[in-house]
């Protein structure tokens, strides 16, 4: 997206709707769901301009968005590849072995964790949290949708779908 | 209820905090995030306590008494909890105090004296944080930053401008505006008194000084008319910054940009520092003694000619002795109002222009009407106690403005209008938005010093009278300078004595109608080139006048080119005297330092005056006639009702006007570096066109043979109509004329 | 077997209306329209049943209920389907496949504590999936005209409007999702108040787990004598518990609450591989772990876990095999709680991470055994000198970890090699 003060008019309609969940003077709490949304028009990522377009279209100081924009993992500051890769690595599915997946795919994508492919196709994030999905262990999302008992083979046939464009 | 502290009985009140309780009983708990103005967040740790009872200690700031408590503020378990909490703070904690600006007055160096553990068993690598560049007041240093969050909160609630932010999350955690953005609140250097740490610093004090070496001094401000107390802090005869003392009256715990920062113009280069005397066209240096028998002679040589003008921000002492003198020696044209062009209002004007009610009190207002003030940039102080008040007693706000600026509180009604349109709108009261306030209601309307500048200001002034009294609204009329109430008192107006006694032997009614028959110019603290509403006519006028006499600080060209002697004055923190202020407040400060060089205070230069002209008068017998003078003065109100006043007609004359930034209100400011280069050091002239403002139209001004050309598309200001709003270039000059003259527009 | 919460779980098309009507579903809440009932009589039976808060406090919810502050007229409600607690993976099924069970819960809690609008604030992460299954089911229930204006003809008008977070564990926290929901840093705010007294935007509200919502209309529907008696012997009620790890078959579990460990250790087949049992953690990744032998024949209850020195907490239970090195496990955990840290604490910002930097020490082989000495000394300077839980729960699986397992982790200092391999 690129824009200055403006945001297209299919955004703030979407931005309103979640204005329209909180009461009136409560525009702040719009911030989070309407980043998100931006991010997801601006290849999954935000920058200062959009932060301080939101800001102003929500009549919020700039620090206050940013403030939330930094806490919240799921907000890159950066561009990323395309498909975001988050493989859980936390207690239950470390138990069965996810460090393991991640190093596979580590390789096989040929980056690190944080780092996206040169093609930009992929995006392998830190993920710190457990995503709830304990008793599907291994597991990872991609995209947000979760693909859980994990193999080489099931990595291999998924990330191999996923088209090019 | 009462509660025990280390096993002693104390008294404590419903809704107290324990840190509320033992503050007040000196007794001392550490805090970090804590502050007594600031809301609580209880997230640094370093108050918690015993509490009998409790399974873990608790934070004092933020638990609330209970009847028969059992709190102790010493012992093994409070002293562990604080020892940890200090321990977590230190282990990303540079070490790097030999450097540090705040230490000996670090708060976390002392609590760690007192509470920390010497060795730390932390081993892993130290938190660096990338410093930015918030601005040119505050420097930081973030590494050391301790997270407690007061610099946050204070901007949130109480500068209501939130710059600072707290980014990141968990350990990487970081304080920061958006994007380095700079800090623009005009009371963004509280957060340096505000950081316990060596965070936030004073850019000017940044490495000049230690702590221990300073001496402290107690001063008022010059800046503004309410009188913040200061504390200065000295170095060799040198301040190195100022802090707030506190005053639950005026400044509270905090202080004014303007006030923090307001003393670097001190050490301007462009000081004058010796005698002056010119010859052959120029000024050379002279002996003090030379100069006092030349003033003396020249006295009574050209009275009463003479125009003697003063600036507002001199002490009472030494306006009531100017005028003493120059009365004695028939000179009646003394005048303080350089920036003004309308007198029509000033027979009916009370004695003392005053904030009709204590500040403290705006909390208490269901209504207050702002008259052409932006109180956030004017007042920055001001600006705490209406936030207080919408906060806690809804009161609403009405800003009525002949330009367009924002407030750090939220406001009613915001209007602008050109001049003439607000005097309509004041006398039409009944039939638009201020129709809402009534007469039973408590209601204040604020006139800010701006109006005074204004053509029209006395129709200003009336009107806004006869509405406060439709209302009954209390008045309050906010100086221009720091003693501008005491100027009005001192007598340092051509029509009135001291005590405001009305004097019927002056010749002319103000400084600018004096001019005609002018011989000599006696011009005290004021620049020709800045002070006044007109510089163009005064620096004719001191061209074509046989003597110029100045005291003043600072050297201009004008006074270079102009004066005939020169009196090396000394700036306020040097000199010793009482301003009163906006609440008839009279405060005296003491000289913090000595004058530079061979500058002396002006009282000295007008006691040695009077001697040379054979009149002697103590400094004791002088604040005995101030006393006796203020307390002699009857103060009613501050309603100013004039008869006969020409009603402002639909299409009334334009009128152009200047926008001075605060910051360059009086000669010491205007050289003060850090300040100019915040974002608010821009003068405007607004400048009102007869004619529909099409985009991109050209323009051309022609003001005393000055041609400007403007473009209008960038410029255009909505409100008032077809305005067009100017920024002066150069750092404080300004090159376009002034309010009262005559311009063609092309 | 009893099935609540999970009762739509094995029907097709689960989470659509027409299976949640076809089982009965929104009966309670058509009856409690039907003949106005009295708030004060929801609230009694909800208490009465001993219902307890599926979270993680465990806290009474009728109980709670009644705290809320009726001198304020504007109140809410909000669900906590932000489930990030390490080894809990109960809501999220709830929410795709019963969502209704979740917003006939809320409808009832809106009513019983007058509150016109509750919010479900879902964790950022369920925004591919569950997000769009419970958008879909609230659609549903405006359009049947069981929420909205005038809900099935009456005078009540109750919204339920979902919320979606952007990935921060510290945001299941009650009062951390209150600031949340506000548009700020998830960072909890200092209790009192409580949110019954001041919560969102300054407002009475409520704020409940999703699983304890979605339980409340079964227990509308049969009685709080039933749901009661569901327990086994003294325990009261039911519970979903998140079964992880090394098993045969990892899988999300409701059980009457006391059920013996060793029971739901079979429902799973058993240990993965047919490896002996190490250690549980029964509760969340937060609460302290216990060595297999001494949980075996537990019954799973509030009050037994707790006489064994540990916590049912969110019922996620992470079971470890013989082969696990407790090392790794606890470096793991530390990881986590150092991350998530919303960073306002002084013990938790900076112990979280000396916790975690002298765990990665010890595992790289760089340990000593005065490392060991200073992980339980940080442990306990964090714990209990924070505003919210967090802090505990870093600190309480590393004083478990080396009180349970201190030869393991000197073992570890001393080799610079697992005990495990
Ligand atoms: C650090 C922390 C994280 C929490 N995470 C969750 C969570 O993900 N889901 C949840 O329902 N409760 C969580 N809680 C518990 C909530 O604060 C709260 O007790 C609960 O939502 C109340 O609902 P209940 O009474 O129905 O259990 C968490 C608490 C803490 C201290
Ligand atoms: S304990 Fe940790 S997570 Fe909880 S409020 Fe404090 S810093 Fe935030
Ligand atoms: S002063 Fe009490 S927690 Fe900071």
């Amino acid at each position: 997206m690129n824009f200055k003060d403006n945001f297209p008019k299919h955004l703030i309609e979407e931005i309103d709707v979640i204005r329209s969940k909180f009461p009136p003077d409560k525009s702040k709490s719009a911030i989070i769901e309407s980043l998100l949304i931006i991010q997801h028009h601006n290849n999954g990522y935000l920058n200062e301009e959009l932060i301080s377009s939101l800001a102003n279209y929500l009549g919020l100081t700039k620090i206050d968005v940013y403030e939330v924009a930094t806490f919240y993992s799921m907000f890159n500051l950066k561009p990323i590849g395309k498909n975001i890769i988050s493989v859980c690595t936390n207690v239950s599915c470390m138990l069965r072995k996810s460090d393991d997946i991640l190093n596979y795919i580590e390789k096989k994508l040929n980056i690190k964790v944080g780092e996206s492919t040169k093609d930009n196709k992929f995006y392998l994030k830190d993920e710190m949290e457990c995503l709830a999905a304990c008793n599907g262990a291994p597991m990872m999302q991609i995209n947000h949708i979760n693909y859980e008992n994990l193999t080489y083979e099931k990595i291999d046939k998924i990330l191999d779908e996923i088209p090019n464009d | 209820m009462e509660i025990f502290i280390n096993d002693n009985k104390h008294e404590a009140f419903d809704n107290e905090t324990i840190i509320q309780v033992t503050d007040r009983l000196n007794i001392h708990i550490p805090r970090f995030c804590y502050h007594k103005r600031l809301s609580i967040v209880a997230s640094c740790r370093m108050c918690l306590i015993e509490v009998e009872g409790a399974k873990f200690p608790q934070p004092a700031c933020s638990t609330l008494v209970r009847e028969g408590m059992k709190i102790k503020t010493t012992g093994s378990v409070t002293e562990d909890a604080q020892k940890s909490t200090m321990e977590f703070l230190l282990i990303n904690h540079p070490l790097d105090c030999p450097v540090c600006d705040q230490a000996g007055e670090c708060e976390l160096q002392d609590v760690s004296l007192d509470h920390g553990d010497y060795k730390s068993n932390y081993n892993e690598m130290k938190r660096t944080v990338i410093d930015k560049d918030i601005g040119s007041l505050v420097s930081t240093e973030m590494t050391r930053c301790i997270h407690c969050s007061r610099c946050v909160r204070f901007g949130e609630e109480v500068a209501g401008i939130k710059e600072l932010g707290m980014t990141g999350r968990g350990e990487k955690t970081k304080i920061e505006t958006f994007v380095n953005q700079s800090l623009t609140s005009e009371l963004s250097g509280n957060v340096i008194d505000l950081c316990p740490v060596g965070a936030l610093n004073n850019n000017l004090y940044k490495y000049s000084a230690r702590t221990w070496d300073l001496e402290q001094k107690n001063s008022i401000s010059f800046n503004d008319c309410l009188g913040s107390n200061i504390y200065y802090h000295i170095y060799k005869n040198s301040i190195k910054r100022a802090v707030p003392k506190e005053n639950e009256q005026i400044n509270l715990s905090w202080l004014s940009d303007r006030d923090r920062f307001g003393h670097e113009g001190i050490e301007s280069n462009e000081r004058i520092l010796l005698p002056m005397i010119k010859e052959n066209n120029k000024l050379i240096q002279s002996d003090l003694n030379s100069l006092y028998s030349i003033t003396a002679e020249k006295i009574k040589e050209f009275s009463p000619n003479t125009t003697a003008i003063m600036s507002a921000q001199s002490s009472c002492e030494e306006m009531y002795l100017y005028q003493k003198i120059l009365r004695e020696n028939g000179i009646t044209n003394i005048d303080h109002r350089t920036k003004e062009c309308d007198f029509r209002y000033q027979e009916n004007y009370p004695v003392i222009p005053s904030f009709d009610i204590k500040i403290n009190d705006l909390a208490k207002m269901d209504n207050i009407i702002l008259v052409n003030t932006n109180i956030s940039k004017e007042f920055p102080i001001l600006s705490i106690y209406l936030r207080n008040a919408i906060k806690n007693n809804s009161t609403n706000v009405f800003s009525l403005a002949t330009y367009n600026y924002s407030e750090n509180f939220d406001t009613n009604i915001n209007e602008i209008f050109s001049p003439t349109d607000l005097v309509r709108y004041l006398r039409d009261s009944a039939n638009n938005q201020l129709a809402s306030i009534e007469s039973n209601h408590k209601n204040l309307i604020i006139l800010g010093p701006s109006s005074t500048h204004l053509k029209n200001y006395t129709e200003i002034l009336n009107s806004t009278s006869n509405f406060a009294k439709l209302t009954n609204s209390k008045l309050a009329l906010l100086g221009d300078l720091s003693n501008s109430s005491g100027a009005w008192a001192m007598g340092i107006i051509p029509h009135r004595l001291p005590g405001g006694i009305q004097c019927d032997k002056y010749k002319e009614k103000n400084y600018v109608s004096a001019y005609p028959s002018n011989d000599m110019f006696i011009v005290y603290n004021l620049e020709p080139e800045y002070d006044f509403s007109n510089d163009i006519e005064i620096l004719d006028k001191l061209k074509k006048s046989k003597y110029n006499i100045f005291f003043s600080s600072y050297i201009t060209d004008a006074i270079e080119k102009y004066a005939d002697i020169v009196f090396p004055l000394a700036v306020q923190q040097e000199s010793t005297g009482t301003h009163l202020n906006t609440n008839k407040q009279l405060q005296k400060s003491e000289a913090v330092i000595l004058p530079k060089e061979k500058a002396k205070p002006g009282l000295d230069f007008l006691h040695n005056i009077s001697k040379a002209l054979g009149l002697d008068i103590s400094n004791k017998q002088i604040s005995q006639d101030i006393s006796k003078i203020l307390s002699s003065i009857n103060i009613t109100d501050n309603y100013v009702i004039t008869e006969n006043l020409r009603v402002p007609k639909e299409k009334d004359i334009l009128e152009k006007y200047i926008i001075r930034s605060p910051n360059t209100n009086n000669p010491t400011l205007r050289r003060c570096e850090s300040l100019l280069n915040t974002h608010d050091a821009d003068n405007f002239m607004s400048l009102p066109m007869d004619m529909n403002i099409t985009e991109d139209k050209k323009v051309t001004l022609t003001e005393h043979s000055k041609q400007i050309k403007i473009n209008t598309n960038i410029k255009t200001h909505s409100k008032p109509e077809n305005t067009i709003l100017l920024k002066f270039s150069g750092r404080y000059k300004q090159k376009l004329g002034s309010c009262n003259s005559v311009i063609d527009i092309e | 077997m009893i099935k609540l919460c999970t009762a739509t779980f094995s029907l097709d098309n689960p989470s659509s209306i027409e299976t949640y009507l076809a089982q009965d579903g929104y009966h309670s809440w058509k009856k409690i329209i039907r003949d106005k009932t009295p708030k004060s009589e929801i609230i009694r039976l909800v208490k009465e049943s001993g219902l307890k808060g599926k979270g993680g406090a465990g806290f009474l919810t009728g109980l709670k209920w009644s705290f809320i502050n009726s001198a304020e007229k504007q109140r809410y409600l909000v669900c906590n389907s932000d489930e990030s607690e390490p080894g809990t993976c109960k809501d999220r099924d709830i929410l795709r496949y019963n969502p209704h069970a979740v917003i006939e819960g809320m409808l009832i809690a809106c009513y019983a504590i007058d509150a016109s609008v509750g919010y479900n604030y879902l964790r950022g992460e369920f925004i591919g999936d569950q997000w769009i299954v419970f958008n879909t089911a609230v659609k549903e229930a405006y359009k049947n005209n069981l929420i909205g204006n005038k809900v099935l003809n009456s005078d009540i008008s109750i919204d339920i409007i979902p919320l979606i977070g952007a990935g921060a564990y510290i945001v299941g926290e009650e009062t951390a999702m209150l600031e949340s929901i506000e548009g700020k840093r998830g960072m909890p705010r200092i209790k009192p108040p409580f949110p019954a007294v001041q919560g969102l935007y300054g407002k009475p509200t409520i704020i409940n787990n999703t699983e304890t919502l979605a339980t409340v209309p079964y227990i509308l529907k049969n009685g709080d004598e039933w749901y009661k008696n569901l327990g086994l012997n003294d325990s009261i009620g039911v519970k979903m518990f998140c079964m992880s790890g090394h098993l045969n078959r990892p899988d999300v579990i409701e059980a009457p609450l006391g059920i013996p460990f060793s029971e739901l250790l079979n429902q799973c087949g058993g240990i993965l591989d047919n490896k002996k049992l190490k250690a549980v953690i029964p509760g969340g990744s937060s609460v302290p772990v216990v060595k297999g032998k001494d949980i075996i024949n537990i019954p799973m209850d509030y009050e037994s876990l707790m006489s064994i020195g540990t916590m049912l907490g969110s019922g996620g239970i992470i079971v470890m095999d013989e082969s696990t090195c407790m090392v790794s496990v606890l470096e793991r955990i530390s990881r986590f709680y150092y991350a998530e840290s919303c960073g306002q604490c002084t013990p938790c910002r900076e112990g979280t991470g000396w916790l975690y930097k002298t765990l990665v020490k010890i595992k790289s082989g760089r340990g000593t055994q005065s490392d060991l000495d200073l992980l339980n000394r940080i442990a306990n300077q964090i714990e209990g000198h924070c505003i919210c839980a967090l802090g505990d729960a870093a600190a309480m699986p590393v004083i478990s970890f080396l009180k349970n397992f201190w030869n393991e982790f000197e073992y570890y200092v001393d080799k610079k090699e697992s005990m495990v391999g």
